[in-house]
């Protein structure tokens, strides 16, 4: 492969672990919980969309109804489990172990309903290639690239614009001040959470079609990169997340493709991860506190 | 005779002195170290090689394991401690990665074969080749490590790792060196992760880089929070129900990781705790009832010290 390919494929698996990371950070500056479930979401989102497409044989309709799934897992996740843990015991340890236990629920039980298998759409869509100035450009890439830089700037406008957004940030930084000033902490938390899993839903659909397949652990990998890339990035800050994702996503097209040792791109994140949290603790674009 | 229970036994066995081990960092000092199994594999590849090519004796690799495991969590801790507590989350399941990652490519660890032929540990060299003979050692190790886990939750190291868990600023006002009793915390937990890890190798005659993933980690994390956090008989009741809950729920096959699932849900909303930890329903119901024994108990052991 070219270098224009490697990095055409490299800005590709980028835009993708945007979109991972930009959900799963907003989740976490709001809400401050380690929201290991966010995975069981894209599995979620993955698996509507594949058979929202089996019934509907169309890709626009089955990816729009699946993010609003699995926005609504979200909410069932933030109303039935987190907030009874957070109004009972406070975040910590105890919302991580409530999201490790919605984890295991939601994946098993995908494994129970529909096997281990790995299954195809029936029209694979991820073999279209366009030929733009000469390089091979997949179809699928280029749309989540495309989706993936919407959905981030309409965040940034909706963060930064509205008084929702605001109320959100002000949740981010400080909760107890934040409801000081009359902000409910909850309908954030529950916006947050819904926003953040409707991201998610995105990621699963363009991760499911980008490789044409699913499967109960589809998610596992994009958790270890969001958090990963919100670790990079720091706290609280899209720039960060999408730059942090960039960096994930060049390290590792590029490693595969040049180091004579084949490593895992979960490994390669966490080597990022570590020497990030030795240089700079508070990450690329966090605010030290 | 009854192999397969005395295989599930001696797993038992390993996964409460895992239990422990994880209880010392996540139940004492409120460590969320999510990558036990890292800990665990460095034990048992120690115990493996050193056994399986070097011809050394089980009774000089598990000390070399607990060791090894020890300076493992020492080389680990200097990066965790320093780190706020949601960050030491992803350092530590990084370490799990990476672990595994380097555990699987790295050719002297023998890639994805792991290590093959691992005797099987000999007392006087006589070889312990029934499972019941090496389902009597496991538990013989267990038991010392569970006395040394008591009688750590009663020293004053103990009480240290405790006051550091619940509040740091605290516990620092009051002259306790936190950073120094996180990693005194990183290094106990670690030589459990040895031991076991040391035993778990001897219990499969081999080990795999699959044996020590994240998964596992998981699993090892839920024991003591599920048992009761901070304490002794919650972590071996924690390992003892989850390890032997699939055992018991064969009939429901798959289903049964969802029930897990459920249950885990369904602790951290009513008890975080765990069932046996300190202020869950269990503990209360049950120190009434057994007040008067306790009594009894204090009495012997006044009359037993005073002769």
């Amino acid at each position: 492969m070219t270098l224009e390919q490697q990095i055409a494929n490299a800005i590709a698996i980028s835009g993708l672990y945007v979109m991972f990371a930009v959900g799963f950070m907003l989740i976490y500056s709001v809400l401050r919980i380690i929201h290991i479930a966010h995975g069981s979401v894209i599995v979620v989102g993955a698996y509507s969309n594949y058979f929202l497409f089996l019934l509907t044989r169309n890709f626009v309709i089955s990816a729009l109804i699946s993010m609003l799934i699995a926005g609504a897992a979200g909410a069932l996740i933030e109303e039935l489990v987190y907030r009874p843990v957070i109004l009972r015991w406070g975040t910590g340890l105890f919302t991580l172990v409530a999201s490790i236990g919605v984890h295991t629920f939601v994946d098993e039980s995908f494994l129970v309903i529909v096997g281990a298998v790995h299954k195809g759409y029936p029209e694979a869509i991820n073999t279209i290639t366009l030929n733009i100035f000469g390089t091979e450009i997949i179809l699928i890439h280029l749309i989540t690239v495309a989706l993936s830089l919407v959905s981030t700037l309409s965040l940034y406008t909706f963060l930064m614009k509205t008084r929702s957004g605001l109320a959100l940030r002000a949740v981010a930084q400080d909760l107890e001040l934040a409801a000081v000033r009359g902000i409910n902490p909850r309908k954030t938390a529950l916006m947050a959470m819904i926003i953040g899993s409707v991201f998610a839903g995105l990621a699963g659909t363009l991760l499911s079609l980008r490789y044409n397949w699913v499967y109960p652990a589809i998610g596992d990998e994009p958790i270890i990169i969001s958090f990963a890339a919100v670790i990079l990035g720091g706290m609280g800050s899209i720039t960060g997340a999408v730059l942090a994702s960039f960096i994930l996503g060049f390290t590792e097209t590029f490693a595969f493709a040049f180091l004579p040792v084949p490593f895992t791109r979960t490994a390669l994140g966490f080597i990022a991860v570590i020497v990030t949290l030795l240089i700079r603790p508070q990450g690329l674009f966090g605010r030290k506190k | 005779m009854f192999e397969s229970e005395l295989t599930v036994l001696s797993l038992l066995g390993i996964f409460i002195i895992f239990s422990m081990g994880q209880n010392i960092m996540l139940g004492y000092a409120r460590l969320p170290m999510m990558g036990f199994m890292a800990l665990t594999a460095a034990g048992a590849y120690t115990s493996a090689i050193l056994t399986a090519w070097y011809g050394f004796s089980f009774w000089l690799a598990l000390p070399i394991s607990a060791l090894l495991g020890t300076l493992f969590g020492f080389s680990i801790s200097w990066l965790c401690v320093r780190t706020k507590e949601d960050y030491l989350v992803i350092v530590s399941i990084g370490i799990n990665y990476l672990v595994v990652a380097i555990l699987t490519h790295a050719p002297y660890f023998g890639r994805m074969f792991g290590v093959v032929g691992v005797p099987p540990p000999s007392i006087l060299g006589v070889p312990l080749k029934h499972i019941s003979q090496f389902a009597a050692l496991v538990w013989v190790i267990t038991a010392v490590l569970i006395f040394l886990e008591v009688k750590l939750e009663k020293s004053p190291l103990g009480l240290a790792l405790r006051a550091v868990g619940d509040n740091e600023a605290t516990a620092e006002s009051l002259g306790v060196n936190s950073l120094k009793t996180k990693v005194l915390t990183f290094m106990i937990g670690s030589a459990y992760g040895g031991v076991g890890g040391s035993l778990f190798a001897h219990f499969l005659r081999s080990v795999h880089p699959r044996y020590f993933t994240f998964e596992g980690s998981i699993e090892v994390f839920i024991m003591p929070l599920f048992g009761g956090l901070g304490t002794t008989v919650g972590s071996i009741v924690g390992a003892l129900f989850l390890a032997a809950l699939p055992e018991f729920l064969r009939w429901a096959y798959e289903t049964r990781f969802v029930i897990y699932g459920i249950l885990i849900v369904l602790l951290s909303i009513f008890q975080p705790m765990g069932l046996f930890g300190t202020d869950s329903y269990l503990t209360r119901k049950l120190t009434p009832l057994s007040a008067p024994l306790m009594a009894r108990i204090k009495v012997l052991r006044g009359k037993l010290s005073n002769k």
